[in-house]
């Protein structure tokens, strides 16, 4: 499993930074957090080099660093993050979209120079692209440019973001042992301490309940801004927040969804809630609640035909209020896409953002065993997802096609059913165990994103084959390998 | 009269307030100690069936005079048999089963059986080479295999596959509305949707096969289409708050089947050849004998994208060369 992630973190950087830096990444995504020797040691490379590589790799948000007194001595750690370098699969779609998500021209350009650069100021990219202060194109941009700052595209960099969170875990961590005690701490201290920062965390990911910690740092209300109001800092280094365009690319792909599933006007109208629920922190659990009259204001009034057409109503002649909640409640029936909380104002919506990823993820894992093994394997692993653990018997009771077909099902075997023994007797003979079949979706997603992983990896390794000049064995021998081994 | 009222109902057990408000819409001041005298003297005499009911009310249910002038023939014990192996149904029950439950020497029970058999009361049936017991004129419920979709133990595929796509084309029919955009939905709550008994009667109707259509068959066809993902089951309740009326009125509130849209499967990964290939998982290694860098499939793969590629390219060109 970490293998095949290891190996494309690895072909991406090499993608991106050149085999060099590779070597020094690879290290740390090996061994985990080192200093600098241990670092140039391992990659065999000079320190002056290795320095040079980590330099590039921090400035590009990949590697932490954070200095620790050990004894009487400073040393600086380095460690990777591998979530950062996955990310970097995704830069191709926010350059694509930023425009659309953004709804301002030039988000795509600055989007690009961000990527390309790691972290950037504004002053950065309009001496980067040569535009002069006087003209409009400058203007726009710095319109542009405040807008992605003010919805969250882009977030500044804060010294204290070159430390690894578990490092700042660590190190608050130390700070509350140093109040209770000097010397080395007992279970309880620690107990103690840890609870204590628990409960104080700033990690405001989490959402507790229904409501939603107050950080006065982002309250994102669409309040009216005067002009002239809160400049941005020109000389302020940013950097791209992936996790509000990873957020913009899940809204995509539940719109994708509905279009599929029901038609085109429920889609548009999923896409204009989404975009009202625009302003929230992107891993809550569910949004804030919309009124249905808000939702009727911001709908395209142009689109009123095409929803007309794609719902039969109860009466004719119905109103475009009428309509929209009509589609409203449709898709809060249909696989609970929408929510209503209460009747407050017309009603008010929300989506649960868990909930539909999950009917997302088990579309495409029901997709892939489709393909792989066809309507029987589909039948089989809705089976068994449905009634939980089953044997043979039970299940040729509901699906008569297994008798006939045992191959279908152990074919399925490949890590996406278990099976578990439960013996009559207690010496466990075979032919006196029930043998019960068992699906865990959670266990096949990870099962599939291994498979992508990997696929991706293989691929790069292709394209690198490629580039360095074709692989060495002729094209015969390779096709002869792979016939003797099937055989 | 009672017997006659009960009767009407058919084969269906009865709660026993129902029967005596039957009873007084026929005969008034009949009261309930006068009621319950006939009753008991009807199941004394073996003219009805008892059930008793979780509320502690008793249900009951005809029996034929016929049988019950065999039944007054019996002893006791081979009554009470009788009872276990009645209530049993379709199902039928082992000589074992009713040894247990009754607690009676073995050989009586032998004994009462075999009479009993003489007598045209039970038959045997021998599903799975298991001796089971049930009345003489209910159809064995048939190693639980239904006629319509097996033969000879094994399910038809042919008559699986043609029913399967009958019942779902039906569903897709009346699943989204006519005469309007090809992606048109009915609003919600809309309660026209199709139900079992549609189903059932549409399949009769169009007369495929000669063999009686049951309920039990259609409904396993419609659990597969909901196992492959085809149509979902939905409950409605349709609650009429101006009908009282109480008796069998459940077609109010049920499950109904909805067919859901086809539509393509656009899945990355099936389409690269990593996806399909037979050796991804255990023999495809990184410096392997099988390896992406000796794969005969990614080439192929490629080669096909840049056709496309080149082909949609030169499409273009010729369109700019037509336009002037």
């Amino acid at each position: 499993m970490a293998q095949a992630l290891l190996r494309l973190c690895c072909y991406i950087i090499r993608d991106d930074f050149g085999p060099i830096i590779e070597e020094v990444a690879k290290v740390l995504l090996q061994k985990g957090r080192l200093p600098l020797v241990y670092i140039s040691k391992f990659s065999k490379k000079s320190v002056s080099k290795t320095r040079e590589c980590l330099f590039v790799l921090i400035q590009h948000n990949l590697v932490y660093w954070t200095e620790t007194r050990e004894g009487s001595r400073n040393s600086i750690h380095y460690s990777i993050d591998q979530n950062e370098v996955l990310a970097r699969v995704n830069f191709g779609i926010y350059i694509k979209y930023a425009n659309e998500w953004v709804r301002h021209r030039g988000a795509d350009e600055i989007t690009y120079y961000m990527l390309l650069n790691g972290k950037g100021t504004f002053n950065g990219f309009i001496e980067d692209r040569n535009i002069s202060k006087r003209t409009n194109k400058y203007k726009e941009l710095k319109m542009t440019f405040k807008k992605i700052v003010e919805r969250r595209y882009l977030t500044p960099v804060r010294i204290t973001d070159s430390k690894s969170a578990q490092d700042k875990a660590s190190e608050a961590e130390q700070r509350e042992l140093a109040k209770v005690t000097n010397f080395i701490p007992t279970k309880k201290q620690m107990a103690e301490v840890k609870a204590k920062l628990a409960a104080v965390t700033d990690d405001d990911s989490v959402a507790t309940g229904s409501k939603r910690k107050i950080n006065f740092d982002s309250i994102e209300r669409p309040t009216k801004q005067q002009k002239g109001d809160d400049p941005i800092d020109e000389n302020q280094y940013y950097r791209v927040n992936y996790e509000k365009f990873n957020a913009k690319s899940r809204n995509r792909q539940i719109v994708e969804f509905v279009k599929a599933q029901i038609n085109q006007s429920a889609s548009i109208i999923a896409k204009v809630v989404l975009d009202i629920v625009d302003d929230e922190k992107p891993n809550d659990v569910e949004s804030y609640a919309i009124s249905a009259q808000r939702i009727i204001r911001s709908v395209p009034i142009e689109k009123t035909d095409l929803f007309n057409q794609q719902m039969q109503s109860a009466r004719r002649g119905v109103t475009r209020e009428i309509l929209i909640k009509q589609y409203l409640d449709y898709l809060v029936e249909y696989d609970d896409i929408l929510r209503k909380k209460d009747e407050n104002m017309g009603g008010m919506y929300i989506i649960r953002y868990n909930e539909i990823c999950e009917s997302l993820k088990k579309e495409i894992f029901e997709d892939v065993i489709m393909e792989k093994y066809g309507f029987k394997g589909v039948r089989i692993v809705r089976l068994l997802y449905e009634k939980s653990k089953l044997d043979e018997k039970a299940i040729v009771n509901i699906d008569e096609s297994f008798r006939s077909s045992p191959k279908a099902y152990r074919i399925n075997e490949r890590g996406f059913v278990q099976i578990q023994e439960v013996p009559r007797s207690a010496d466990r003979a075979p032919s006196r165990t029930f043998y019960l079949w068992d699906i865990d979706y959670k266990k096949c997603y990870d099962v599939l994103l291994n498979n992508y992983h990997q696929t991706l990896a293989n691929i790069h390794q292709v394209r690198f084959d490629y580039e360095s000049g074709a692989s060495k064995t002729p094209r015969k021998e390779r096709k002869r390998r792979c016939i003797t081994t099937i055989e | 009269m009672v017997w006659d009222v009960i009767n009407s109902r058919g084969q269906v057990f009865v709660d026993e307030i129902k029967i005596h408000e039957l009873i007084q819409e026929i005969l008034p001041d009949t009261s309930w100690e006068i009621f319950q005298d006939i009753l008991l003297n009807l199941y004394e005499v073996g003219l009805v069936r008892k059930r008793q009911t979780h509320d502690e009310r008793y249900m009951y249910q005809a029996r034929s005079k016929e049988t019950a002038t065999k039944l007054q023939a019996l002893e006791n014990h081979e009554f009470e048999i009788y009872e276990l192996i009645e209530n049993s149904e379709r199902k039928g029950i082992s000589k074992t089963d009713i040894q247990k439950q009754i607690k009676l020497v073995q050989s009586l029970v032998e004994s009462s059986l075999k009479n009993m058999q003489e007598q045209k009361l039970i038959k045997e049936v021998k599903p799975k080479t298991k001796k089971l017991y049930m009345l003489f004129d209910i159809k064995p419920h048939d190693e639980s295999l239904s006629r319509l979709l097996y033969t000879n133990g094994e399910p038809d595929t042919f008559v699986v596959e043609s029913l399967k796509s009958i019942c779902y084309n039906f569903i897709y029919r009346r699943s989204f509305p006519r005469g309007m955009d090809e992606d048109a939905i009915f609003y919600p709550n809309y309660n026209g949707y199709v139900t079992l008994s549609k189903v059932v009667q549409c399949v009769q109707e169009t007369k495929v096969t000669e063999i009686e259509i049951e309920e039990a068959d259609i409904k396993q066809i419609l659990d597969v289409l909901i196992f492959e993902g085809k149509i979902i089951k939905k409950f409605i309740s349709n609650v009429d708050p101006n009908s009282m009326k109480t008796d069998d009125n459940r077609s109010d509130s049920q499950f109904v089947y909805i067919a859901k849209r086809a539509r393509n499967i656009n899945n990355a990964w099936t389409q690269a050849p990593c996806g399909r290939c037979p050796f991804f998982e255990n023999e495809c290694t990184e410096n392997g004998e099988i390896s992406p860098s000796t794969c005969i499939f990614f080439p192929q793969w490629l080669n096909k994208a840049i056709n496309m590629i080149q082909n949609d390219e030169e499409n273009e060109k010729g369109k700019d060369t037509l336009d002037w």
